[in-house]
């Protein structure tokens, strides 16, 4: 990796002599050819496994979200069937329209109070056309 | 045109395997020396360390953005999983001693003499992360400055100093074997 042009740290002799004096006596022994090849085995078999899960794993995450959509609908469906004997569909009702509704629509006074009759007070023309159109 | 595109990966596969078969072939004694350096001596573990940065590049190839040389690369994720090994070594270590009550026997399995290398392997250990790294790419392994302090991604300054701490630290552990080889050679 050194090139001629880096740069080395400037030791003095008794350093250099030191630095190398700990680079010779602090190294592995050599790797013999047998174990090597051993290395080398144990690297490519692990780098295999590697590559086969590699290859499975972009089809894995679909079969497994298809499994899970599967188990999910199927429990769904034995669920229902326990509780009600059979497959059913079923809207759900909006809560009871009632009287709430009907105050709404038909606004009124205070209860108690008694409705007065107005047309009374109307103008005979008005009173009329009153007639005609609220069928009295 | 499906045909050909179908066909045409295995071949890349194939290349890339085998172009990594090679790169294997080309590093893996440096790479294995270098583990066995950062690791304290250990052949069991450099040989873990190397297997595991080896695959560890081979999954991360897609990932290589050519900023630095393949080589630069590759010995940057030796030394962060020679780190990574020490870390839990220590942590077992710890937790081995603990529950059992003795620590593991260390190893310093090597060419040449067994105690001075355990010694050296010691003397390294009470180093700083930095500082052995440094020491071990530059004054070890005759990486220059500019590639040590690539591989560690620190400034070159940064190295410089590490070195110079780790060679009075060093010197002043081993003063005897200064003292020895000044012997030897007068």
């Amino acid at each position: 990796m050194t090139q001629p042009w880096d740069e080395r740290p400037q030791l003095d002799h008794t350093e250099e002599q030191f630095v190398r004096h700990l680079a010779a006596h602090y190294a592995p022994k050599p790797l013999t050819p047998a174990r090597r090849m051993a290395l080398d085995v144990a690297l490519w078999a692990r780098l295999r496994r590697h590559s086969r899960r590699t290859l499975l794993a972009p089809a894995l995450v679909p079969a497994a979200v298809a499994v899970l959509v599967a188990c999910l609908t199927w429990s769904g469906l034995f669920t229902s069937l326990l509780r009600q004997g059979g497959p059913s569909l079923s809207v759900r009702a909006l809560p009871s329209t009632g009287q709430w509704e009907y105050e709404l629509l038909y606004p009124r006074e205070l209860t108690g109070v008694v409705e007065r009759d107005d047309r009374a007070m109307l103008p005979d023309d008005y009173r009329v056309i009153a007639q005609v159109f609220l069928d009295q | 045109m499906e045909e050909v595109l179908v066909q045409e990966r295995p071949v890349v596969e194939l290349e890339l395997e085998e172009r990594f078969r090679l790169f294997v072939a080309s590093h893996r004694d440096r790479a294995q020396r270098l583990a066995w350096r950062l690791v304290g001596g250990d052949d069991a573990a450099a040989e873990d360390v190397t297997q595991e940065a080896f695959v560890k590049a081979y999954k991360a190839l897609g990932q290589f953005r050519g900023e630095a040389s393949l080589a630069t690369w590759f010995y940057r994720i030796v030394v962060r999983q020679a780190h990574h090994y020490c870390r839990w070594r220590t942590v077992r270590e710890t937790w081995g001693a603990l529950w059992n009550g003795t620590p593991p026997p260390s190893a310093a399995l090597g060419a040449g003499d067994p105690l001075l290398r355990r010694r050296i392997a010691d003397a390294l250990a009470q180093l700083s992360r930095s500082q052995r790294e440094a020491f071990v790419l530059v004054h070890l392994e005759g990486c220059s400055v500019r590639e040590a302090a690539a591989l560690l991604e620190k400034p070159e300054g940064t190295v410089k100093s590490h070195l110079h701490r780790a060679r009075l630290t060093l010197r002043s552990e081993l003063a005897d074997l200064t003292e020895d080889m000044g012997e030897s050679t007068t």
